[in-house]
């Protein structure tokens, strides 16, 4: 019971946010029911759906990544390679780091001056290539979304390692008997079978573009032109720089809203791994 | 024996040696580059460029950033010891009912946990924030650990249910047979044996909540009790941007977890299990 006590405040608050949703308030003065206004004020928001825009995109570009760069680092490391644990190690240490640390330390990469990717780029005779990465609105949100990618694949890449060690040996044995090649087996025993680490992996990568905003404030604030402004990211700058809290609770409860039929898709497939 | 495959294995190898060398490579230079930066001076970044071994083991940057930052770092062990093992142990109560005892309506509550791992927690931030100022514990550490157990709980639910369906039953049989009580059960042969999986979760759990930003902006204004992500944030407001000192503040914030995560790092295959089959 003691468990469910605690997560009573997480159904609280969105119980509570929904509420609010429906009210006026600026934190200054007391809450003052105003019903849907706060959706309809949405509706003419162009900046607001921009970062949900902006938020499906990071979404997007996530999930695809999530299911390819690990996986295959993953197969890479189940070779059973010499050193492979300082590889995971390496692998997987960006994963300790803070949003914040890790806007600092992508600075490095992404800047005009200083960053590893215009000189590789200047290197490779691709100078054309070159700019400021996080000044541009064409290339910021991609450069913000490799920063998260960066950060976070290790984790992913554990996901499917595990999985990969413990799928049973007879049915690889079985493959290479009946003479399947590497292909053949990847896309018919390998793939089928890490589909309960798919499931988890792209809900965490969905999960990760609805609540990106640290990397983002710490990096750009939402900059260049909105460029990189996400929901998640709204919800605290209307809230706290703008002290509107109805109006940023009504956001909240889009950002629910968009969030759920993933929600209930990622619940189905854990049901149904059973 | 046949001289054909191991030429063939060596075909194998070597691409995937490469390959996984080049890419080991590209995700530490950032962390490397922060490294060597830290240690120099504004004007030997301007004119040597960030890749160069520093001229001298400058700790001026190390300082300054020691200064602004150390309550911060204080703060964030206060909240986050805590905070990890109180939701790891209090979601292994959970966890453990739902692997072991067959109530009816024991997937319901599976699948609320689950949905809560599902749910952004920034929807969260605003009646979080209303209900914390509220009880009166707006700018308290006590504000901060509560949302992290809170929070923390579906995925640590998630994890160590699978972790737990993984241990035979029969070990609870025998246990019982020899008398021991359900509780006696978790504590003397579920909690030991899932010792790998606890410690990485408590582990994964101090990580993500040393560098969790959002709650520590919205649950506190005053740097007595802000945890460093807000810390080190400020830092970067405060100053006009001094890169040398960012680069050493970046790396003190995150010692401290890296430290952890080394410390942890070989639970992990085992700690991992419990997230990779799902039942």
């Amino acid at each position: 019971m003691l468990p469910l006590a605690f997560y009573a405040i997480e159904l609280y608050s969105i119980a509570d946010v929904i509420r609010l949703s429906l009210y006026k308030w600026t934190t200054l003065s007391p809450p003052k029911f105003v019903g849907l206004a706060n959706f309809a004020t949405l509706l003419g928001d162009t900046r607001i759906q921009n970062s949900f825009v902006n938020t499906f995109k990071w979404a997007a570009v996530s999930i695809l990544a999530s299911i390819t760069i690990p996986l295959l680092i993953a197969l890479l490391l189940n070779e059973r390679l010499r050193g492979e644990n300082i590889y995971k190690i390496l692998f997987i240490l960006p994963q300790a780091l803070s949003g914040v640390a890790v806007g600092m330390i992508l600075h490095w990469v992404f800047s005009p001056t200083y960053g590893i990717l215009n000189m590789v780029l200047r290197a490779m005779g691709l100078g054309m290539f070159i700019h400021g990465w996080l000044g541009d609105p064409n290339t910021a949100l991609y450069s913000l979304i490799a920063a998260t990618i960066w950060a976070g694949m290790g984790f992913q890449l554990m996901i499917y390692l595990t999985r990969l060690r413990g799928l049973p040996k007879d049915i690889f044995e079985a493959a290479r008997v009946d003479g399947a090649n590497f292909l053949q087996t990847f896309r018919h025993i390998t793939l089928p079978l890490m589909k309960p680490a798919f499931a988890i992996v792209v809900t965490m990568a969905i999960l990760g573009a609805f609540t990106a905003f640290d990397i983002i404030l710490t990096m750009t604030r939402g900059g260049p032109k909105g460029a990189t402004e996400t929901a998640a990211l709204m919800i605290y700058l209307i809230g706290w720089w703008r002290f509107k809290m109805g109006y940023a609770s009504a956001i909240s409860v889009i950002l629910l809203l968009s969030s759920l039929p993933f929600v209930i898709l990622y619940m189905r497939m854990i049901v149904k791994g059973r | 024996m046949i001289p054909s495959l191991k030429i063939n294995k060596l075909v194998v190898k070597v691409p995937v040696y490469l390959a996984i060398i080049i890419l080991s490579v590209i995700w530490i230079a950032p962390i490397l580059t922060v490294f060597l930066v830290s240690f120099k001076t504004e004007g030997e970044l301007t004119f040597r460029g960030p890749w160069s071994i520093p001229e001298l083991l400058i700790l001026d940057n190390y300082i300054e950033a020691w200064f602004a930052l150390k309550q911060y770092l204080y703060n964030t062990l206060i909240i986050a010891i805590p905070s990890a093992i109180a939701s790891v142990f209090v979601a292994s109560l959970g966890a453990y009912a739902l692997a072991r005892i067959n109530f009816k309506v024991n997937n319901y509550f599976f699948l609320l946990f689950i949905a809560g791992l599902a749910i952004p927690q920034h929807m969260s931030l605003i009646s979080l924030f209303r209900l914390m100022y509220r009880l009166g514990l707006y700018n308290t550490y006590l504000a901060q650990i509560i949302t992290h157990i809170a929070f923390g709980i579906p995925i640590c639910v998630l994890v160590l249910r699978n972790f737990f369906l993984t241990i035979s039953k029969e070990i609870d049989d025998a246990a019982r047979i020899d008398g021991c009580s359900e509780l006696g059960i978790y504590f003397r042969m579920i909690l030991p044996l899932s010792k790998a999986a606890l410690i990485t979760m408590i582990g994964f759990q101090f990580m993500w909540i040393w560098n969790t930003l959002g709650w520590g902006l919205v649950l506190a204004s005053d740097p007595s009790v802000m945890p460093i992500a807000v810390g080190l944030l400020n830092f970067k407001g405060q100053y006009f941007i001094k890169w040398t000192w960012l680069a050493a503040g970046a790396v003190l914030a995150s010692t401290t977890p890296i430290i952890l995560f080394l410390l942890i790092q070989k639970y992990f295959y085992k700690g991992f299990i419990g997230m990779s089959v799902s039942k």
